[in-house]
């Protein structure tokens, strides 16, 4: 109150001196006037008009000098409030009443920030709603804040909304029990709340793809952006923000859905094809000159090409809905590689190309699931050789690396990989980097080769230098170290290969 | 024809029941096999297969499991029916992907389970003595 009565003396004082500033002026007109004899009706009218003048010109300063506190409060309560203004308003320059603001700018400021110490505004019968919450629910996109117990502190309207709950069922929640969420990516947000509570202090993530599932066949999706803040003094240690992408994420999913029917209609075309080149490779070969023999191989070739084609489709389509099943089996590395190779080959011999397998001695037999892993070598090597441009050569390299783990390197020595985009090859649909007509491809192979090796226990990853060619490179478990814990039944140790991965929803310690 | 003849390997004895409805695919698989030394019978239809099957004695059953009119699926657990099991292998022939607890299943009571596209009539064969230890 002592910064209230000191404001309105400074007023007061500034009333007075614009009252008498122009009734002096005035007056000392008249008097000297008087004094120098001037003509009455002169002294009247230019007293009248010095005093009018100076009147006005005092009203201006004094309504200058009162606007500008509430010019103040108007900007501190914006800046609190975060709509518009970047930085807090300079109250030191002020000469009316500035005790007073930044007295209340602090207390206002504080209120914004914790929430705490202010005397809530009620807004409906039984509910209050914090200052910070008036701020949440200005921002158009759902945001949640839990707590250490991942119960849910915080929401604000937009989250109730989208999830169509209401929002008083929604906070006090537990947040698994509020969103089920699915990631395409293989840490999760519980993996990586058990992560940051280790290891920092403050630390932030985004996810993309992120599903939260409403019923069986239905879904919103949308990308994530998790902040964790440790020992915050209202107890919301990490704040969620939700970007909506639904709509362009189930199109994509769509686009696989409808591709995969579609393909499924190439299927028996194919074998009928693949039935017949084949029996005329087998009894016709010998028969025909060298160059109708170059175009029987070169259709079988392409026949090859476009089988795997479709199994790699269909087989997209499986991860995605987390229907494919590995059956991973005590197998020889080395047996395997020859075997994927001497497939290729013949598509690699058809293109001027050659295919150089080298295999280190003494492998450890490996826990894999065969027919996956020659589809996984199948896409790298299908792709060195797209990606080779003149160079003749790609060379696969078996090896066991400094883990122990069997590594298997696919190096061509083509046009290389910009290192823009590197991070991306193995998302799915990233599209081929270089879009010439010469090159072609769904982008779909990497990312389910990553699927695949990931479900095996391996990592896939790829090094390349523009103009110098690329090695894509993974590595699959020698078989003791599979079956380790697992139970292997007669199917082999079943593994699933994840589109999504649901996030641990044993939340409760 | 002479030609053709000199492929042929001697008779293994063996035969097989061919049950797919696609022609193309039929004749392919009943080429390859014959040269290899299997005595072939194609159905074309569900119904015909599934009597041709319980009639005769084949050593080994190509299942197409998508035919028209029948499922191929409940064909297979009726010729494998615990109480009265069929001597013959039977082999599932597709192309059409199933969902992973159905393939689980009808891998677990077939002899083999195959996607045509994925194979030509020569690995067919080499599957067919696999199973049959030819």
């Amino acid at each position: 109150m002592d910064f209230f009565k000191k404001f309105k003396k400074q007023l007061f004082l500034r009333v007075a001196l614009a009252v008498l500033f122009p009734l002096i002026i005035a007056s000392s007109a008249w008097i000297i006037m008087t004094i120098l004899e001037v003509d009455e009706s002169i002294v009247i009218g230019l007293s009248l008009g010095l005093g009018f003048g100076f009147a006005v010109f005092s009203i201006l300063i004094l309504t200058a000098s009162i606007a500008r506190p509430f010019k103040a409060y108007s900007d501190i309560i914006m800046y609190a409030s975060d709509r518009g203004s970047s930085s807090p308003p300079n109250v030191e320059t002020l000469k009316l009443g500035r005790e007073m603001l930044v007295a209340q700018s602090m207390q206002l400021y504080d209120i914004a920030s914790s929430g705490e110490n202010s005397s809530s505004v009620p807004v409906a019968a039984g509910s209050k709603i914090k200052p910070e919450e008036n701020i949440l629910n200005s921002i158009t996109m759902p945001i949640i804040g839990i707590n250490h117990d991942k119960v849910i502190t915080v929401a604000n309207k937009q989250t109730a909304e989208y999830l169509g709950r209401k929002l008083e069922d929604i906070i006090g929640a537990n947040l698994y029990d509020v969103l089920v969420l699915s990631f395409s990516e293989e840490q999760t947000l519980k993996d990586w709340l058990d992560q940051s509570r280790e290891s920092a202090v403050i630390a932030s993530r985004t996810w993309e793809r992120v599903r939260h599932e409403l019923d069986q066949d239905n879904y919103l999706q949308f990308d994530l952006v998790a902040s964790f803040s440790s020992g915050r003094s209202d107890g919301t240690e990490t704040m969620l923000a939700i970007f909506d992408r639904t709509e362009r994420y189930n199109q994509d999913d769509k686009d696989v859905g409808y591709v995969a029917l579609a393909v499924h209609e190439l299927r028996t075309p194919l074998t009928i094809m693949r039935g017949y080149i084949e029996v005329f490779e087998d009894e016709l070969s010998d028969q025909l000159d060298p160059e109708l023999k170059d175009f029987m191989r070169k259709m079988q070739a392409s026949s090859e090409q476009l089988a795997a084609f479709v199994a790699n489709i269909l087989k997209v389509a499986r991860v995605d809905e987390n229907q494919l099943d590995l059956k991973l089996r005590e197998e020889d590395i080395a047996e395997v590689m020859k075997h994927a190779v001497s497939d290729l080959e013949l598509r690699a011999n058809v293109h001027g190309k050659h295919i150089e397998l080298a295999i280190a001695p003494d492998l450890p037999k490996v826990g894999i699931d065969k027919i996956s892993i020659i589809e996984v070598v199948n896409n790298l090597i299908d792709n060195a050789l797209k990606y080779s441009g003149n160079a003749e050569k790609v060379r696969v390299n078996v090896n066991i690396n400094q883990e122990n783990r069997v590594q298997i390197d696919v190096q061509d020595y083509g046009i290389g990989i910009p290192t823009n985009v590197m991070p991306n090859l193995f998302r799915k649909f990233h599209r081929s980097y270089k879009t010439n007509s010469e090159i072609t491809g769904t982008g779909l192979g990497l990312y389910l080769s990553k699927a695949i090796i990931n479900a095996h226990g391996g990592n896939i990853w790829v090094r390349s230098k523009e103009g110098e060619g690329a090695i894509f490179s993974f590595t699959v478990l020698p078989y003791d170290q599979v079956s380790e814990g697992e139970v292997s039944g007669e199917d082999g140790i079943i593994r699933g290969a994840h589109g999504w991965i649901k996030n641990h929803s044993l939340y409760r310690n | 024809m002479e030609e053709q003849q000199s492929h042929q390997l001697p008779s293994k004895n063996l035969s097989v029941l061919c049950i797919e409805d696609e022609r193309f695919i039929s004749d392919l698989y009943k080429r390859a096999l014959t040269r290899a030394g299997y005595t072939v019978q194609i159905a074309a239809e569900g119904e015909e297969g599934f009597k041709l099957a319980q009639e005769k004695n084949y050593d080994v059953i190509l299942l197409d499991i998508m035919l028209p009119n029948v499922n191929g699926v409940d064909m297979l657990y009726k010729l494998k029916d615990p109480e009265n099991p069929t001597k013959s292998k039977v082999i599932i022939t597709t192309n059409l992907d199933q969902k992973e607890e159905v393939r689980a299943q009808v891998e677990k009571l077939a002899d083999g389970y195959l996607i045509k596209a994925e194979i030509t009539p020569k690995e067919l064969v080499k599957f067919v003595d696999q199973v049959t230890g030819a």
